[in-house]
C-alpha cells in the first residue's frame, strides 16, 4: 500500500517537473520576443511527447518487476489451467504438506506463542526463584506452567511459588512495578442455579484485574477493597462459564454463587477476550485471595514458610527487566536468608528471576512442548518430501515444455525472465496449496485438539483459530516451498539450448542427473513409507487387540458416574455413608432404562487400582489387588459367578464378621490350588486385625489396564466418600445423563458429579495414548504412501517423455502395447521394490523398539509386514501404470519426426 | 513508440550521464537548465532529447550520484533542482578518465600517424 502511495506521489512530482520545464522553455522564448501562444506551442514541440517521456522515466524507478509480475500472473494461471490434472495433484499434495505444518503450528501458536490479549503484554513478568538446594518450607504448592519445570539447569532447584510475605514485599516495590498480583489455584465446587460442579477457579489478589488492565463485560471486576478482611464475599465469573452453564443469563450479577457451600455475590462476568493466564486451561471463576484460608484447608496465608502463591507483575514504564530483577533480589533475598527460620541458606545462592509472562504461564507448553516439537519436525520432513516430489513432477513437465521455452528464448526472453515466469507458476501452485492447506489445517488442528482435550480433565480449550501468526507462517512456508520446488525445474529450463531443443527432443546430461536424483528419492521414499506403514500397521493391530481383548465384564451399555460427597456435608467418618450410597443405588437403579446399578471404589479400566497384602494361615504374605464394591456389583457388570454366592445386603452390615469376600478365578486357582476355595479364611498381613472369609468365586476381569494379565484379586463389601456408580442400561447410556443428575440432586443438592461417562468412553480414555499414536502413525503412513506415489508418478511420466523417440521406434518396429507399458513402468517398479526391500529390512531392525507399545502382536509380524508391502506395491503399481499408459499413445510418426 | 525512446536511451547512455554530471559540477540545476547548458556549451551541436534526459536524471538519482530537491525559482515557481553527491563527484572523475581513454583509443585508430608522432 505504501508502495502504491509512493508511486503516485512520484508521478505527480514528475508531471510537475515536466510542467516547469515547459514553462521555463516558453518563458525564455517569450523573453526573446516570441508571442506567448507560439512560444508555448514551440516549447511543447521541442519537448516531444510528454506522456512518453513520463513513461520511460517511470522505468527508471526500479519497480517494473511489479508490472512484469502482473503480466506473469495471468500467463501462469493460463498455463496451470491448461493441465488441470497436474495442477490438481500438485495443489492437493501441497495442501496436505503445508496444511499439516499449519495445523501443528497453530497448536504451538495457541499454547506457546500467542501474546496475552492485554495492553503491553511484554511488560508482564513472573516471579521465579532458583537456588542450589530446596527451600525449607512448611508447605509448597506447585504452579503449573512455571518455566522452572522445563528450562532451568538441572543443578538448580527452582519454582514459581512464593510466600505471602514475599508477595507483599514485591507489591511494595512501587518504583519498579506499576502493578503486582498474586494468584493461587481454587478448583472448587461451584453452584449457582441447580447442581454444583467441580470447576477451575483462581484466588487472586485485589490488583489482578487492574494489573492486567482487563475489564468485565458485565458488572465490575474485583478490586483491592474486595480483597480485604471483612469485605463482602464476591466472585467474578468467566464468559465461558456464563455462556455454557448459565445460558448467558443477563441478570446473573448480584445473584449468589456457592463455592464449597459458602455464598459469594456475583459482581461481574469477564468479556469474551479475557486473558487466559494459562492458555488452554481456562479459569471459570475468580475469588479474592483473602478467602483462600476460609475455603480451602490451606497453610495459613501469612506464613512465611509456605510457598503457595504465583506472582505476576507489570514493569513500570522505562524499567528494564534486568533492573527489576536486581531491585527485587536486593530487597527480598536478605529477608529470605536471615531470621530464626530462613527460607533459604545464603550459601545456596538463592536468586529471584523475572521471566517474561507475555504469553502467559503456558503449562501446556511444558506438557505438550516435546511432542509438539517432534510433530513439527515430522511434518517439516513431510513438507520437504512434498517439495522433492512436486519438483519431480515439475521436472517432468519442464521437460515437456522444453520446446515452448526454446521458442520463448528465441523470441528474446531473457534467462531471468524465464526463470521468473516458471517461479511465478510454482509460487501460484504453492500459494493455492497453502490456501487449501489452511482449510485442511483448521480441520486437522481442531480434531487433534478435540481429541486431546476430551481425554483431559477438566477439558482443555485450546484456541486454534487461524490468526495473523498462522497466516504469515503459512504464507511464508508456501512461498519458500514454491521457490524450493520451482527452482530446479526453472533453472533446468532456462538452460535449455535453443538449437537442439528446437531441432529434436534429446535428453541432455543434466536431465539424466536429475532423473538419477529422482530415483534416489523414490527409493528413499518407498523405504520410509513402508517403514512408517509397518509401524502404523503394528500399532493399529495393537489398538484392535486392545479394543477386542476380553475384559471379563460387559462394557457396552454401562454408564459411570463419579461422586464427591464432601460438598454435601458428608465427611470421612460419617456413619451414614453406606446408607447414602445404597439410597443412591436404589434411586438410580429405579430410573427407566436402567436394568441394575451398583457402585465401587474404583471404576474398572480407569487407570487406578488398589491393593493390599494378605496372609493365608501358615504361608508367607502375598500381594493382591482389591476392589471395594457395593451390592449387585457383579450382576451389574455382568461378571460371571463361578462358585459360591455374591454379596447380599447382610454382608454390608458392620456386624458381618469375618468380613465376607469374593475372589476371582485366578486368585482361587493360584492360591487355593486344591479347588476348595469357599469358606477359606484370610487375614491382613501383620496384625491379623481383619478376618476375611471367601464366600464366592467370580470370573477374572481386567482391573486398571487392558494390557495386564489377569491377577489375583479380592472384592470386599465397603463404603466410600468418592464412589463410582455403575448403571447397566438398555439402549444408549448417555440418554440417561440429565435424569442421573436430577436423581443425585434429589438425594443431596450439594453432591458433585465429578465425571459422568460410559464405560466404553472410560476405556477409550484409558488407551488414549495408544489411540493417538496409532491415529498419527496411520495418518503419516498414508501421507507418506501418497507422497511416494506422486514421486513415482513423476519419475515414470518423465521417463516416458524422455524416451518418446525410443518408444516411437519400437512402435514402428511392431512392439505390443503391454510391452511398451512394461518398458516404461519397469524402472519405477524396480525402484519401489528396492525401496520396499530396504524399508522392510530397516523395519525388522527397528520395530522391536516399539515393543512396550505393542499388545498381542509381535514386533516382526508377518501379517503387518506382508500386508503393507502389498498395499505399497499395488498403489505403486497404479502410480506407474497410469503414466506408463501414455507411452501407448505416442504417435510413431510424430515421435520419429523429432529426429 | 515506447521502444523507440528506450532505444535512444541505450544509445546515449554513459555519454549522457557524463554530460549531465559535468554540467552539475558548478552547482545545482533543474532539468531544463541542464538541457540548455549541454546545448549551449556544445555550441548547439548536442540537442538533448527530453525522452533521454529525464530517464537519465531519475536513473542517476536512484544510483545516488545526484540528489534532487524542490526549490522556488526566481519566478516563484516550484522547480526540481539536481545536484552532485559525493559519490557523483567520484563517478564524474572516473567517467572523465574513461572518456579520455576512449577518446585516445578511437583517436589512435582513426589517426594512427598522430599517435606515433607523439610517442
Amino acid at each position: 500500500m505504501r508502495f502504491l502511495f509512493w508511486r503516485k506521489r512520484r508521478q505527480e512530482e514528475l508531471s510537475e517537473e515536466i510542467q516547469s520545464h515547459l514553462e521555463m522553455a516558453a518563458r525564455e522564448r517569450m523573453e526573446r520576443g516570441e508571442h506567448a501562444d507560439e512560444a508555448k506551442a514551440a516549447a511543447h514541440r521541442e519537448f516531444g511527447n510528454a506522456a512518453m517521456v513520463r513513461e520511460v522515466t517511470h522505468d527508471q524507478w526500479g519497480w517494473t518487476w511489479l508490472e512484469d509480475l502482473l503480466q506473469d500472473l495471468p500467463f501462469g494461471l493460463r498455463m496451470l489451467r491448461k493441465s488441470p490434472g497436474f495442477t490438481t495433484v500438485v495443489v492437493l499434495t501441497l495442501a496436505l504438506g503445508i496444511g499439516a505444518n499449519t495445523a501443528i503450528f497453530s497448536i504451538i501458536n495457541a499454547v506457546a506463542l500467542r501474546l496475552l490479549p492485554v495492553h503491553d503484554p511484554q511488560q508482564l513478568v513472573l516471579l521465579e526463584w532458583t537456588a542450589r538446594k530446596k527451600p525449607t518450607v512448611h508447605a509448597f504448592v506447585r504452579h503449573r506452567g512455571c518455566p522452572a519445570d522445563s528450562q532451568r539447569s538441572p543443578s538448580l532447584v527452582s519454582g514459581c511459588s512464593v510466600s505471602y510475605p514475599m508477595f507483599e514485599q514485591v507489591r511494595a516495590a512501587h518504583d519498579v512495578f506499576s502493578g503486582v498480583f498474586a494468584f493461587a489455584v481454587a478448583n472448587k465446587a461451584i453452584k449457582i442455579a441447580d447442581r454444583p460442579t467441580q470447576r477451575r477457579g483462581m484466588f487472586v489478589s485485589g490488583d489482578f484485574f487492574s494489573t492486567l488492565g482487563s475489564r468485565t463485560a458485565l458488572g465490575r471486576p474485583l478490586d483491592p477493597s474486595d480483597d480485604a478482611p471483612g469485605a463482602t464475599p464476591v466472585i467474578v465469573l468467566s464468559d465461558h462459564y456464563w455462556r455454557t452453564e448459565l445460558n448467558s443469563d443477563p441478570a446473573v450479577v448480584e445473584k449468589t454463587a456457592l463455592i464449597n457451600r459458602q455464598p459469594f455475590r456475583i459482581v461481574g462476568v469477564t468479556g469474551h477476550n479475557f486473558p487466559e493466564l494459562d492458555p488452554g486451561t481456562p479459569i471459570d471463576f475468580w475469588l479474592p485471595l483473602v478467602y483462600a484460608d476460609t475455603i480451602a484447608p490451606r497453610p495459613k496465608q501469612t506464613d512465611g514458610a509456605s510457598l503457595w502463591l504465583g506472582v505476576i507483575a507489570r514493569l513500570r514504564q522505562g524499567v528494564t527487566q534486568r533492573r527489576a530483577e536486581a531491585e527485587i533480589n536486593a530487597r527480598l533475598i536478605p529477608n529470605a536468608t536471615t531470621g530464626p527460620a530462613p527460607l533459604f541458606k545464603a550459601s545456596d545462592a538463592p536468586r529471584l528471576l523475572l521471566p517474561s509472562a507475555a504469553t502467559g504461564l503456558a503449562s501446556l507448553r511444558t506438557v505438550f512442548g516435546k511432542p509438539l516439537f517432534v510433530l513439527m519436525t515430522i511434518v517439516g520432513l513431510i513438507l520437504l518430501l512434498t517439495c522433492a516430489n512436486v519438483a519431480g513432477l515439475m521436472l517432468a513437465r519442464a521437460f515437456a515444455r522444453q520446446k515452448e521455452m526454446a521458442v520463448r528464448r528465441t523470441l528474446g526472453a531473457g534467462r531471468w525472465r524465464i526463470i521468473r515466469q516458471l517461479l511465478t507458476e510454482s509460487i501460484l501452485l504453492s500459494v493455492a496449496g497453502g490456501a487449501f492447506g489452511i482449510l485442511f489445517a483448521r480441520v486437522a488442528a481442531k480434531s487433534l485438539v478435540t481429541f486431546l482435550s476430551n481425554n483431559w480433565f477438566p477439558p482443555l480449550q485450546i484456541n486454534t483459530t487461524i490468526d495473523w501468526h498462522v497466516l504469515i507462517f503459512t504464507m511464508a512456508v508456501s512461498m519458500v516451498v514454491g521457490i524450493i520446488f520451482g527452482l530446479a525445474p526453472a533453472l533446468h529450463n532456462s538452460r535449455v539450448d535453443v538449437a537442439p531443443a528446437l531441432g529434436r527432443g534429446h535428453a541432455s546430461t543434466d536431465t539424466k542427473q536429475s532423473s538419477r536424483l529422482g530415483s534416489v528419492f523414490v527409493v528413499a521414499q518407498s523405504a520410509i513409507s513402508i517403514l512408517v506403514l509397518v509401524g502404523a500397521a503394528l500399532l493399529g493391530r495393537t489398538l484392535v487387540n486392545l479394543e477386542t481383548t476380553a475384559t471379563g465384564f460387559k462394557p457396552d451399555g454401562l454408564l459411570l458416574l463419579e461422586l464427591d460427597m464432601r460438598a454435601g456435608g458428608v465427611s470421612f467418618d460419617d456413619p451414614h455413608v453406606d446408607q447414602i450410597n445404597q439410597e443412591l443405588q436404589n434411586r438410580l437403579s429405579a430410573l427407566p432404562g436402567v436394568v441394575s446399578g451398583s457402585y465401587s471404589g474404583n471404576a474398572l479400566l480407569a487407570g487406578g487400582r488398589s491393593g493390599t497384602r494378605v496372609n493365608l494361615p501358615g504361608e508367607p504374605p502375598f500381594d493382591v489387588d482389591t476392589l471395594a464394591v457395593g451390592p449387585a456389583f457383579f450382576e451389574t457388570m455382568r461378571i460371571p459367578l463361578v462358585a459360591g454366592r455374591t454379596f447380599t445386603q447382610a454382608d454390608f452390615l458392620p456386624s458381618a464378621k469375618p468380613t465376607p469376600i469374593v475372589v476371582n478365578r485366578t486368585f482361587s486357582q493360584s492360591i487355593f490350588g486344591d479347588g476348595r476355595p469357599l469358606g477359606r479364611a484370610l487375614t491382613d498381613a501383620d496384625g491379623q486385625l481383619i478376618q476375611l472369609q471367601v464366600i464366592g468365586v467370580v470370573g477374572d476381569t481386567k482391573y486398571d489396564s487392558l494390557r495386564d494379565d489377569m491377577r489375583p484379586m479380592i472384592f470386599m463389601p465397603d463404603t466410600f466418600l468418592f464412589p463410582v456408580f455403575e448403571l447397566r442400561t438398555e439402549g444408549d447410556p448417555k440418554a440417561l445423563i440429565s435424569m442421573v443428575y436430577d436423581t443425585v440432586g434429589s438425594v443431596n443438592h450439594d453432591f458433585i458429579v465429578l465425571h459422568m461417562m460410559t464405560q466404553t468412553e472410560q476405556i477409550d480414555r484409558n488407551i488414549f495414548q495408544e489411540r493417538l499414536v496409532a491415529a498419527l502413525s496411520i495418518l503419516f503412513g498414508l501421507l507418506g504412501l501418497l507422497l511416494a506415489c506422486i514421486g513415482l508418478y513423476g519419475i515414470v511420466a518423465y521417463g516416458v517423455i524422455r524416451r518418446t523417440h525410443e518408444i516411437g521406434v519400437r512402435m514402428a518396429l511392431g512392439a505390443q502395447r503391454d510391452e511398451l507399458i512394461w518398458l516404461s513402468a519397469r524402472q519405477g517398479l524396480a525402484l519401489t521394490l528396492a525401496g520396499v526391500a530396504i524399508g522392510l529390512a530397516i523395519a525388522a531392525g527397528l520395530t522391536r523398539y516399539l515393543g512396550s507399545l505393542l499388545f498381542g502382536v509381535r514386533p516382526i509380524d508377518p501379517l503387518a509386514f506382508g500386508a503393507m508391502s502389498l498395499l505399497l506395491g499395488s498403489v505403486a503399481f497404479l502410480a506407474c501404470y497410469v503414466p506408463a499408459r501414455r507411452a501407448t499413445r505416442v504417435d510413431p510418426m510424430v515421435a520419429l519426426k523429432y529426429e | 513508440m515506447k521502444e523507440r525512446y528506450r532505444n535512444r536511451i541505450e544509445l546515449l547512455q554513459g555519454t549522457l550521464d557524463l554530460l549531465i554530471l559535468q554540467t552539475l559540477r558548478w552547482g545545482p540545476r533543474h532539468g531544463y537548465g541542464i538541457s540548455r547548458a549541454i546545448q549551449s556549451q556544445s555550441g548547439d551541436v548536442l540537442q538533448v532529447d527530453t525522452g533521454s534526459l529525464y530517464p537519465a536524471l531519475h536513473r542517476l538519482e536512484r544510483q545516488k550520484w545526484i540528489r534532487a530537491e524542490w526549490r522556488l525559482s526566481e519566478n516563484n515557481q516550484r522547480v526540481k533542482l539536481y545536484q552532485l553527491t559525493k559519490a557523483g563527484k567520484k563517478q564524474l572523475a572516473s567517467e572523465r578518465s574513461r572518456w579520455k581513454q576512449l577518446q585516445e583509443a578511437i583517436g589512435g585508430i582513426l589517426d594512427p600517424g598522430a599517435m606515433e608522432s607523439e610517442t
